[in-house]
């Protein structure tokens, strides 16, 4: 009777204990690919009924801009323009209308965002095996085959033309922002009303939160490791792409250099920044923005954002001074304290 | 009944009582700080809180992996490489904990939360 009464009492205690968990709420449907631009693109659909089917489609997207962009698969379409200067190369619509865009974008920063930068990046092979600081007389005549003018655009034969001698093309800088516009135009015609399209952290919040609240973007801590954000901005329909020092760098005789070219200097970027964010309703003007700003410096690159209607910008100095554009004044809020605003 | 009993019960009771104050609070305010990193071929893919509370597919390079995912922890209920090692490792609870599947190169490691107050939704790099 005793041990009854014992096992009794036991049984409802485990089961009060039990009823403190919490039931599940609504459906969340993630996915990751690991391969196409060289990245690992994330899509998640947030109180979604529906199928799977956005994601795959996206994930095909992925694969066909990988296989047309690549600079690195020899089959591409990139490589085909990059290996024939002089000579006109046909290639697809999505790839001659970025290569367009691209160049539009070059010549409204006055070259600070550049596509033919590839052979100074090829020289300093920071992020390979070949890394090292050229010398003076390898850069200029690197930067010989450099700079946008000499892309030949047709067209109507819809067709590129490189016209410099070792002109090279290199989409790594505006194509992750293309395929992530992409996979918007995805989810708006499958009726997606709320998801997150991650593409190797160029984000894209989709619609407002299942909650109807904006989604909270982190922007990444230069001074942390890969899940550390310093700041974290508020937003939807909108995408938000970084570039900083701490992507691809090395150091040399106690000097730091990163990845990221100025096309005029043949040199990284030494301006004081160490972190760009743009947000942008396009994707694929925030990548490239986001390259052009760091590039442009602080002050040109805020006065550039400030001529461009629903672009945003976020600037870190390497004395952790913060700077942003005035529309994100009431969504942006830094995190770690160590960052401080600089106006 | 004898005073004894009184005492056990009274025992019994309170341990019941502390079990259901651990998990209805002790327990979720750990988990809350958790949060499952998932690596592939050892580059870091995503990182999940365990808060979320859902379960995820994931489709890696060379397979296909499902995780569930728990407030107290996470397992792989689906695999699709041959020994499905990952799969038998069950729940993992504890930061520190691992789950190893060598066919597909993926390894989900759980961490103690170590990012600042508020929570995101996704990060920009």
């Amino acid at each position: 009777m005793r041990r009854l009464l014992y096992a009794s009492l036991l049984i409802m205690g485990f089961a009060l204990a039990g009823c403190a968990a919490r039931p599940a709420d609504e459906r969340v449907i993630s996915k990751m690919l690991d391969g196409p631009l060289d990245t690992v693109s994330t899509i998640t659909l947030y109180g979604w009924s529906g199928d799977e089917k956005p994601i795959e489609d996206i994930f095909t997207m992925l694969y066909g801009i990988d296989a047309r962009m690549s600079a690195i698969s020899e089959e591409s379409e990139i490589s085909a323009i990059s290996g024939r200067t002089g000579t006109p190369a046909k290639v697809s619509k999505d790839t001659f209308e970025l290569i367009e865009y691209a160049k539009k974008i070059s010549a409204e920063t006055e070259g600070a965002f550049d596509i033919t930068i590839r052979p100074v990046v090829s020289l300093w092979g920071i992020g390979t095996e070949n890394t090292r600081v050229p010398g003076s007389e390898e850069i200029d005549a690197a930067l010989l085959s450099v700079g946008y003018e000499g892309i030949i655009l047709d067209k109507a034969m819809s067709a590129v033309t490189l016209s410099k001698k070792g002109m090279r093309l290199d989409l790594g800088g505006i194509a992750k922002g293309f395929a992530c516009d992409k996979a918007v135009e995805i989810f708006k015609n499958a009726d997606v009303r709320h998801g997150v399209i991650d593409m190797g952290g160029n984000v894209y919040v989709y619609g407002l939160k299942p909650d109807g609240s904006l989604w909270k973007v982190g922007v990444k801590n230069p001074l942390a490791g890969e899940n550390g954000y310093f700041c974290v901005v508020e937003a939807a329909d909108r995408a938000i792409v970084t570039s900083g020092v701490y992507e691809r760098f090395f150091e040399s005789d106690g000097k730091f250099y990163h990845h990221i070219m100025n096309p005029r200097t043949g040199r990284p970027v030494d301006n004081g920044l160490i972190s760009v964010t743009v947000i942008s309703e396009s994707s694929t003007q925030a990548d490239a923005l986001s390259t052009a700003c760091f590039v442009l410096g602080a002050e040109r690159g805020r006065r550039h954002l400030a001529m461009l209607p629903n672009v945003e910008g976020i600037f870190v100095a390497d004395d952790l001074s913060v700077r942003i554009t005035p529309g994100l004044r009431d969504v942006f809020n830094i995190v770690d304290e160590r960052f401080k605003m600089a106006d | 009944m004898k005073k004894a009993d009184g005492i056990i019960i009274a025992v019994v009771l309170t341990v019941c009582a502390a079990l259901f104050l651990f998990f209805r609070y002790g327990e979720q305010k750990h988990t809350n700080q958790m949060k499952a990193e998932i690596y592939a071929s050892g580059r870091l893919l995503q990182t999940v809180s365990l808060t979320d509370e859902r379960t995820r597919e994931f489709v890696i390079e060379n397979g296909k992996m499902i995780l569930s995912i728990e407030q107290d922890g996470v397992a792989v209920s689906y695999a699709d490489c041959p020994s499905r090692v990952c799969v038998r490792t069950g729940k993992i609870t504890l930061p520190g904990q691992m789950i190893t599947c060598l066919p597909n190169r993926v390894i989900v490691k759980l961490i103690g939360y170590s990012g600042f107050d508020q929570e995101v939704d996704v990060i920009a790099r």
